[in-house]
């Protein structure tokens, strides 16, 4: 099980960030400035710790900076409320491994989270490889298969299967698909979104496997094949 | 011309004049002086004639040598050949008739034919006069000589003047050229350069320290302009925390309970749309705060771009929604701008975002990126249903379809901000009603310096 520090002075953040960690299966221990962070960071080995850079006396980056003297390797995300491009690259060239900004949806930072840890993890080296019964979408070699048989998907369809595998069995609202996959931020009545699930169906699915559902008025969802029965 | 070219030119014109002026009026009285005093002998000559008309000739040649007098005597008569009874040194060139004689009887008389010579005559009788004459060439001569001495004095004067001036004026030309150093400077931006020296005339020295006391009240001016911005930045910072936080809160948890397990389809719906309306109420929140950001910064960090290249890029990123559309791109190569690139990103996107939110995926669009004399332009139309009205300057929260705004979850702000960063970037945007039926945005702004 990995551990995670979450670190933020404004308790009903804490609370969300909390029980989202825990939703994914993992420890969390929590503290509320800087210099606490530092040193349960120091004497509880986290696997990764999550920190907002808004904290009263030691500020986030101070945290991190300071945790990068004699801890090179623990994996670090920041949180923050401001949107000053400055910031993001002050927190990268401090040794920040990600940054996400508030409000973020829970959703999205477990997604990150996961990918941080995938990273961190002693066996990173194997491809990352999502599944969903004989489908399976290989990240890093760019490859998706149904069973041995190779599908030949565009950039934008790959995306879009990604996006949804990662969130298997959940809703994906078309805002969200939107936002991640086209990097539009806002809602569309556009019909581009059901054009390109159309292709990737034609291209998925086979008879009686059809794990990508439509959920009316909403978005989409990836549905396991024991599931689907 | 330079203040001290001018001063010593003026100098020069009234040192000439006055010399020249001074000199030559002398000149004419002595030449008046000495004429009158070379006249005497003559008026002695009168009164010798008058005075004994039977014996006049021997009188007056008498008198004439007891005064020891150089003068030329000429008897002439209507018939006779004029006699010259005396001559003075030098001679005597001119030529004299009967009715010079006549006209001079008595008179002191001076004749351009008699030559250079002052003149008078006395009657001797039997129709014969005596004229007596005495030379005025070397008084003539000695005005001559006079007149060139005048010139020479005052073209002296004059250089003496030249440089006099060149001495005294100099401080004070040093002094208004440092201050003219200084204040470029301070034009250029730099407001704690090294304040000129001290040294000048009076008015000189106070219109520097007026200056300085100018410059003084611009620094504390602009001080004060540097702590509200930095003011305003802290507290759009903070805002932006204070806001955003509760919102994570409200996200975060609303998110949560939309993931929980054995939720109802109506909880399901409301959370559902609670999380449209929290991402509405981010998406107010981030533009709210880019425009009083926008609105905080004394000058906009200006860099030159390639706005045909960024306006390619920008609509790339949009193409999968141009699918069904004529989109027609008119992008000239190369167009460069001084601009803030982030604005000019933001204005485009929001421009396309709109296109996409507000019209139909069949409606025509048209990109127009051009330079028109000093000017760039771009323009972005489409063939939507266009606005009601087309106001000069779009208000906050302006909606022009407030149902579709809301489905859109637009947060009104959008033509405020494409707006506001145009006019920021020293252009100017307009809206008008397109040849396509939609909307035609416009927004031109000035070129880059050559």
């Amino acid at each position: 099980m990995t551990t995670v520090l979450l670190v933020d002075d404004e308790p009903g953040v804490l609370a969300v960030l909390d029980e989202a960690m825990k939703r994914q299966g993992h420890q969390t221990l929590l503290a509320v400035n800087g210099a606490d962070a530092l040193d349960q960071a120091r004497r509880l080995k986290p696997d990764l710790c999550i920190v907002d850079i808004n904290l009263p006396v030691v500020s986030g980056f101070e945290f991190l900076e300071r945790l990068r003297r004699d801890d090179q390797s623990t994996p670090v995300l920041l949180l923050s409320a401001r949107d000053s491009e400055d910031d993001v690259t002050k927190g990268l060239r401090y040794g920040a491994d990600d940054y996400v900004r508030k409000p973020f949806g829970v959703d999205e930072l477990a997604l990150r989270v996961a990918a941080i840890l995938r990273r961190s993890s002693p066996n990173h080296h194997d491809d990352v490889v999502l599944r969903c019964g004989e489908l399976s979408l290989n990240i890093d070699k760019h490859e998706v298969r149904r069973g041995d048989q190779v599908l030949e998907l565009s950039a934008t369809e790959f995306r879009l299967l990604e996006v949804l595998l990662e969130r298997i069995g959940r809703v994906v609202t078309r805002e969200q698909l939107l936002r991640e996959v086209w990097n539009i931020d806002f809602d569309s009545e556009t019909s581009v979104l059901d054009t390109y699930v159309s292709y990737l169906r034609k291209k998925v699915h086979d008879g009686e496997f059809a794990p990508i559902t439509t959920v009316r008025g909403v978005g989409f969802k990836v549905v396991a094949p024991r599931l689907l029965s | 011309m330079r203040l001290g070219a001018k001063l010593t030119a003026l100098v020069v014109i009234l040192v000439v004049c006055s010399a020249l002026g001074v000199g030559l009026i002398a000149i004419t009285i002595s030449h008046r002086i000495e004429l009158t005093s070379l006249e005497a002998p003559l008026r002695t000559v009168d009164a010798v004639g008058e005075s004994s008309s039977t014996n006049a000739l021997a009188n007056v040649l008498d008198a004439l040598q007891a005064a020891n007098v150089d003068a030329t005597a000429v008897v002439v008569g209507p018939q006779s050949k004029a006699t010259t009874l005396l001559t003075s040194s030098p001679l005597f060139q001119g030529v004299l008739t009967v009715s010079d004689a006549r006209e001079s009887l008595r008179k002191i008389s001076r004749s351009r034919d008699v030559g250079d010579a002052v003149y008078t005559s006395v009657d001797i009788g039997a129709g014969q006069y005596l004229v007596v004459l005495i030379g005025t060439a070397s008084a003539s001569r000695d005005e001559h000589e006079l007149e060139w001495l005048t010139v020479v004095v005052a073209l002296l004067l004059c250089a003496l003047c030249i440089l006099l001036s060149r001495r005294i004026l100099r401080p004070d030309i040093a002094a208004l050229q440092e201050l003219e150093k200084y204040a470029g400077r301070v034009t250029a931006g730099d407001l704690t350069a090294d304040s000129p020296e001290r040294g000048g005339s009076g008015e000189i020295v106070q219109l520097r320290s007026e200056f300085l006391a100018m410059v003084a009240a611009l620094q504390v001016r602009l001080q004060r302009e540097v702590d509200v911005s930095s003011a305003m930045q802290q507290f759009v910072g903070d805002a932006s925390h204070e806001l955003r936080t509760p919102l994570t809160v409200i996200k975060g948890t609303n998110d949560l309970l939309l993931e929980s397990s054995g939720l109802g389809a109506v909880e399901a719906e409301r959370l559902a749309s609670n999380a449209k309306e929290i991402d509405r109420m981010s998406r107010l929140i981030d533009d709210l705060l880019y425009l009083a950001k926008m609105g905080q910064l004394i000058t906009e960090p200006m860099v030159l771009m390639n706005l045909s290249l960024v306006a390619r890029e920008e609509l790339r990123r949009f193409e999968p929604f141009f699918s069904q559309r004529k989109v027609t791109q008119i992008i000239d190569e190369d167009v460069m701008l001084q601009a803030n690139e982030s604005y000019v990103r933001r204005i485009i996107s929001n421009a396309v975002s709109n296109i996409i939110g507000y019209t139909s995926e069949t409606d025509p669009v048209v990109f127009r990126v051009t330079r028109s004399g000093d000017e760039v332009i771009l323009v972005i139309e489409d063939g939507g249903p266009g606005l009601p009205r087309y106001d000069e300057t779009p208000t906050r929260f302006q909606r022009f379809d407030a149902a579709r705004n809301r489905a859109h979850g637009g947060s009104g702000l959008g033509l405020s901000i494409m707006h506001d960063a145009t006019r920021r970037m020293g252009g100017a945007m307009t809206m008008s009603r397109s040849s396509l039926g939609g909307l035609a945005l416009e927004f031109r702004f000035p070129g880059p310096p050559n």
